[in-house]
This record gives C-alpha cells, sequence and structure tokens, in this order.
C-alpha cells in the first residue's frame, strides 16, 4: 500500500471513530465597539465642530475646568500580604508568627511558624496540618523551585491541591479541596502517578510533572502536564514549557523551550488567554529564575521587574498595558523611592500595586498603593 | 424572507454539522479547538448565507471557509500553541486510542498548511486544482505542500522504524 493509500485509509478511519459533539449556539458576539468608536468619533466631530465654530466667540466659550486629579486610595491594603512575619488580612492582623503567604481571589494560604498550612477566606482560618515545606512566597515577583511538596493554590483561589505522593508525612493521598464549599475530594489513586505541582481554577484540573520513572505511559522528558482529574484515567495534555511558579500570577507561569516566560489561563485544558512576560533575566535554572514581568490580577498590566534587580532604589518604574503594549512610567511618592530588594509588591484586585517604598535620608520605609492608569503612588496608612 | 433563510440555515448547519466537525477534528487534532473551529466556520457561513446558499456547493464554500479560518487562527495562535500544545495521551484523547494507525500522531505534527492541504486532497479527494482555489494558492504550490507534507510522513515513519530496528 502506498504512502498516499494509507494516509487516506488513517483519516477516513480517525474520522468515523469521532465521536461528534450536539451543534453548538451560532450567536454571534456582538461587536460593541464599532458602534462604540462610531458614536465617538460622531461626538468629536460635533465638538471639534463646535469649537471651532465658538474660537473667537468669548463670549460663548465654556469656562475650562482645570484637570481632575485622580484619587488613589490612600486607606490600608485589604488583600492579604506579609509584614516580616505579620500576616494582613482585611486590613487586620491575623495572630501567630506567619513565613510564608500566598492568595488568589479572596483565599489565602500560608505558612504558620509551627509549619502548619493554614487556609482562608476573609479573617476564617482553616488548618490543612503540618507541612514539611511550602510552594511559594507572596507578592508578585518570586519563582519558587519546584519538586517540593506542600499545598498549592490555584491562581483565583477557587482550589487547593494537596498531599499526593510527595505529600504531608507519609500521607500519599492526594486531594483536592474547593474552597467555596470547604468540601475536600480524595482523587484517585491513579493520581499518585504524578506529584502534583500546581492546580487552576478551572473545575477539577491539577498541573503536574515529575513523572514516576517506572510508568511506561509516563513522558519521559520534564515538562508540565494538565491532569483533568474529572476523567479517569486521568487525561493529559502537556504544556509546551515547564512551569516555573506556582503563585504570584493570575494564571499559571510557564516557560517555554525558548526560555520565554508566559501567564497562561486555562479554561478546562484549553488557553483562554496568555501574557507574554519576556525572557527569564537569569539563567535557565528554575531555582535561580525570576520572572521578567508580573501580571496584575485583572491582566492589563505589566510590571516591568528587571529593574527590581537591576537598579538600586529608583524613582520610577515600567508598566506596560497589555491591550495595547505601550509602556509608561509609575513615579514613587515624592521624596520617595522604591526599595525593590524588600519584595516586588502586591497586585491588589482593582490593579492597583502595593509595595514598599524607602526614604534614602532616614531609611524609613513605608507602604505605597500605586495605580499604572495613573502613572503615580502615595503612602497608604499603615495597618 | 429573513426568517425562511434562518430556517434554511439552521437545517443546513444541522446536517453539515457532523462531516464538518470531522474535518475540523482532522485539521485539529483536539476536539476543543475542532467544536471552535466548526461553530466559527457555521458562523461565517451564517453571516454570508445569501452566498453560501447560492454557491453551486454549499459545502465547498463551507469547507473553504473552515480550512480558511483554521489557518488564519492557526497563524493567531502560533504563540499560544508554543505554550500549550497536544501531545499523546495517556488513554482518553480519541486520536491516541489504540484504534487509531499509527499515523494519526505524525499527521498531527505537520505543520498547520500541510495537514490541511492533506485534509483536502486524501480525505476530501479534492484534485489539485481545486484545493488550489480553495486556499488561493497556485497548483504548483499545493504539489509542494503535499509533496513534503508526504517526505514529512516517510522520514518520521522511517525514522521510528530505525528506532524499532
Amino acid at each position: 500500500m502506498s504512502l498516499e493509500q494509507l494516509v487516506r485509509a488513517e483519516l477516513r478511519s480517525v474520522a468515523d471513530q469521532v465521536v461528534v459533539p450536539p451543534l453548538p449556539p451560532l450567536e454571534e458576539r456582538r461587536r460593541i465597539w464599532p458602534v462604540v468608536v462610531a458614536a465617538a468619533a460622531a461626538m468629536a466631530l460635533v465638538i471639534g465642530g463646535l469649537t471651532w465654530a465658538l474660537r473667537d466667540r468669548g463670549e460663548h466659550r465654556p469656562p475650562v475646568e482645570p484637570p481632575k486629579r485622580v484619587q488613589i486610595d490612600r486607606s490600608a491594603p485589604v488583600i492579604p500580604w506579609l509584614d516580616g512575619e505579620k500576616l494582613y488580612v482585611g486590613g487586620e492582623q491575623i495572630p501567630g508568627r506567619w513565613d510564608e503567604l500566598v492568595s488568589g481571589g479572596e483565599t489565602w494560604l500560608a505558612r504558620r511558624h509551627d509549619l502548619h498550612a493554614v487556609w482562608g477566606r476573609g479573617k476564617e482560618q482553616h488548618d490543612l496540618g503540618r507541612v514539611g515545606s511550602f510552594y511559594g512566597t507572596a507578592g508578585a515577583g518570586y519563582v519558587e523551585p519546584l519538586g517540593m511538596s506542600g499545598p498549592f493554590l490555584s491562581p483565583g483561589g477557587r482550589y487547593i491541591a494537596f498531599g499526593g505522593d510527595q505529600g504531608n508525612e507519609g500521607d500519599s493521598s492526594l486531594r483536592l479541596l474547593d474552597t467555596r464549599t470547604g468540601r475536600t475530594t480524595e482523587l484517585p489513586a491513579e493520581f499518585g502517578r504524578y506529584a502534583v505541582d500546581a492546580v487552576t481554577d478551572t473545575e477539577r484540573l491539577v498541573a503536574s510533572l515529575w513523572p514516576d520513572t517506572e510508568d511506561p505511559q509516563a513522558p519521559e522528558a520534564r515538562e508540565s502536564y494538565v491532569l483533568d482529574v474529572g476523567k479517569s484515567p486521568a487525561r493529559l495534555k502537556a504544556l509546551g514549557g515547564e512551569l516555573v511558579s506556582r503563585s504570584g500570577a493570575p494564571g499559571l507561569m510557564l516557560r517555554d523551550g525558548e526560555g520565554v516566560v508566559w501567564v497562561v489561563d486555562l479554561v478546562g485544558s484549553r488557553v483562554r488567554r496568555a501574557v507574554e512576560l519576556g525572557p527569564s533575566p537569569v539563567g535557565t535554572d528554575a531555582s535561580d529564575s525570576r520572572p521578567p514581568a508580573s501580571l496584575s490580577p485583572d491582566w492589563k498590566w505589566l510590571l516591568d521587574l528587571r529593574w527590581a534587580f537591576e537598579q538600586e532604589e529608583p524613582t520610577t518604574v515600567p508598566v506596560t498595558a497589555v491591550d495595547t503594549g505601550s509602556t509608561t512610567s509609575v513615579a514613587a511618592p515624592r521624596g520617595w523611592a522604591f526599595a525593590p530588594r524588600l519584595a516586588p509588591g502586591f497586585w491588589e484586585p482593582a490593579g492597583t500595586l502595593v509595595t514598599w517604598v524607602v526614604k534614602a535620608e532616614s531609611r524609613e520605609y513605608r507602604l505605597a498603593r500605586c495605580a499604572p492608569a495613573v502613572g503615580a503612588c502615595v503612602l497608604v496608612e499603615e495597618p | 424572507m429573513l426568517v425562511e433563510a434562518d430556517a434554511d440555515f439552521s437545517a443546513y448547519a444541522a446536517e453539515a454539522w457532523p462531516g464538518l466537525y470531522r474535518r475540523a477534528f482532522l485539521m485539529t487534532g483536539q476536539h476543543a479547538d475542532a467544536e471552535d473551529l466548526a461553530q466559527q466556520t457555521l458562523i461565517r457561513a451564517r453571516r454570508h448565507w445569501a452566498k453560501v446558499a447560492r454557491a453551486a456547493s454549499p459545502d465547498a464554500y463551507v469547507t473553504r471557509i473552515l480550512t480558511n479560518v483554521f489557518l488564519s487562527s492557526r497563524q493567531r495562535a502560533r504563540v499560544t500553541r508554543e505554550v500549550l500544545r497536544a501531545v499523546p495521551d495517556a488513554s482518553a484523547e480519541p486520536q491516541h486510542s489504540p484504534i487509531h494507525g499509527d499515523l494519526w500522531p505524525y499527521l498531527l505534527d505537520l505543520a498547520p498548511r500541510q495537514r490541511a492541504v492533506v485534509v483536502l486532497r486524501f480525505y476530501e479527494d479534492l484534485a489539485e486544482r481545486e484545493v488550489a482555489e480553495m486556499l488561493g494558492i497556485s497548483v504548483g504550490t499545493v504539489k509542494s505542500t503535499t509533496h513534503k507534507a508526504l517526505a514529512n510522513l516517510r522520514a518520521a515513519l522511517g525514522s521510528r522504524e530505525g528506532e524499532l530496528a
């Protein structure tokens, strides 16, 4: 049989065995923006015409209003954040000494000084038990090395995966906790074949790598895989890169084969959106890499982090609008400079960044809230 | 009149959907992508339904839409695909089920344009001239693309046989 005949037979065979889903709705998404643009253009013409007509008639000229100053909220941050060993949630300190924190949506997950992992929504607390190590740090900038055990919080805070074959103190079962209901599901044993490294917000999806070398079906190369825990046996889909962070981004942070770091938002195992952060600033070793930028939770702003490692205490930092690709800068409050080595900061849901600033002479440190849309920062009240 | 056209389109869409979905699956190799592609194709077909309905072969017209949507979406999604790509499934993805032959994974590895040409030539059984018209390229380009696709498949199969040996 010729290759052409083989191809023909193969295509027919595959097509014959495809299970066709029902016809989906064929509604078109309404394109509102052309209408908006047209309306805006028409309005601009009218305004332009009026301005032209009235340009020499001072008595009819409308009073010129001074530009409004956009106010940046100065209140203490309510997102979960760590100040040394102090954990703040909702603007109030949670008792205890804390080492690590990650948050997503309304959910936070932290490691207490006694090595217990604790999660909560708001001020409520739930103890997950003692963990040997933790998966990530709070803040927008750090990438943790892989292969560590510990609970993993999905980027939007919906799920926590914990346990597994590198799990807690001999507990080999892998569990998925739904933070909205508080219900925990024990996953089938087959998922023990993979070491879990992250969980997505999409229902029942876990990202994983470190395949079992004794499993002949497991991939040989080190790659990140998405496991659909809703299916049995597990469905695999490879992420064409490796997972470089479990926290600090509104999606999974991956590095592709060329060293470029991405934030990927998965719906099921499909990419809904992917934003390129840029090439890793140093090396190729996951344990020594940092993302080149940090993406705001609304997927609108990229904060360039290279300055954080290349400049001592800059007074402005570059930010890029994801939609347009235009780069602008955000200025520290007058008389202050950014203190990036302390921590790059925490994004708030509204797309503002809370970060530390320092006064050069007195070495006083304060928290500032920065609004990329305005290009400015203000000092915020201490909690 | 509009209601009538809508009814015509709905009847056409219902009938064409299974075949369209299968073609989309052969091009994309993924169920989710195939559903997106077939759905987008029908949405575009509805937008131009008057023209589609008047065509000598509405099916051919819609296949052309499907192929073009596939190729343009591959260009747009190039970067995304590099980040997330499909690989052989351990068990559940139909395209990697044992019931499929050995060739399917290699067909999926072909570049999008090569895969589109192969599907049109060998699944749709279109002549080179028809494929050229459908893709808006020359017959010579169809010939060379087919030749390269087959050469790639031959090489992939050959290297695998070499490994096995």
